[in-house]
């Protein structure tokens, strides 16, 4: 082990811009909290995420024609491609399995689905709000890979 | 059968099973979600010994149709869940 392996992995201070966006992004999603599915606003504070994602796909792929990286695309080097691979996927899978067990297995009080647990958990708007900006982090993340 | 004594031959044992409860459920759902938490810190952590989810996605990301798969099952997680 070198002396660069020994160092803390995440050194680096978050830039202003990114302090910035932080806090819109909470701003944005303590809003969309507030609102109610099946109402306007709620498909408003919804769709205008998706929109702008699409929009910085969209201009990804065509800068990809012009061989540039494109808008919001990271820079940095890849992430590592050593080490284990079945951590990860055997985790997701016992989540996706227990949820496949649940959905079909009633009733729902006994055997809670992802959706009937965010139910639960969206009856307080600030649970709202954290798992909207968790799904905004989510599509930032899938945008700048 | 002579003497009218029949054999148990089913255990007591094979019978249902005790019911699921919704805190077992909950339990469960929480016990999966600290596994992929911990193997997720894991790859952050010890990057060189675990393939970190985003490391994993990055060669599906990079073709085209899978990375608009991906989008859209992110727009439609957000669709059902904070809209409809």
């Amino acid at each position: 082990m070198t002396v660069a392996d020994r160092r803390p992995v995440a050194t680096r201070r978050p830039s202003p811009a990114t302090v910035v966006l932080l806090l819109v992004a909470a701003a944005y999603a303590g809003w969309a909290a507030t609102t109610t599915p099946f109402t306007f606003e709620g498909d408003v504070a919804t769709a205008i995420p998706l929109v702008v994602l699409a929009a910085a796909v969209l201009a990804q792929w065509l800068a990809r024609d012009r061989g540039v990286p494109g808008p919001l695309r990271r820079l940095d080097p890849p992430a590592s491609t050593t080490g284990a691979v079945w951590p990860v996927p055997a985790a997701l899978g016992g989540l996706l399995g227990w949820e496949l067990y649940n959905y079909f297995s009633l009733p729902r009080a006994l055997h809670p689905t992802v959706s009937s647990l965010y139910d639960a958990a969206a009856g307080a708007t600030a649970w709202k709000a954290v798992i909207f900006l968790a799904w905004l982090a989510l599509g930032w993340a899938l945008v700048r890979r | 059968m002579e003497g009218g004594h029949l054999p148990r031959l089913v255990s007591a044992r094979l019978g249902p099973g005790a019911p699921v409860t919704r805190t077992d459920s909950l339990a469960l759902w929480a016990v999966l979600a600290a596994l992929f938490v911990a193997a997720e810190t894991l790859a952050h952590v010890r990057a060189h010994r675990v393939r970190s989810i985003g490391s994993l996605a990055a060669p599906l990301l990079a073709r085209t149709p899978w990375r608009i798969a991906i989008l859209l099952g992110w727009m439609w997680l957000g669709w059902h869940f904070f809209a409809r």
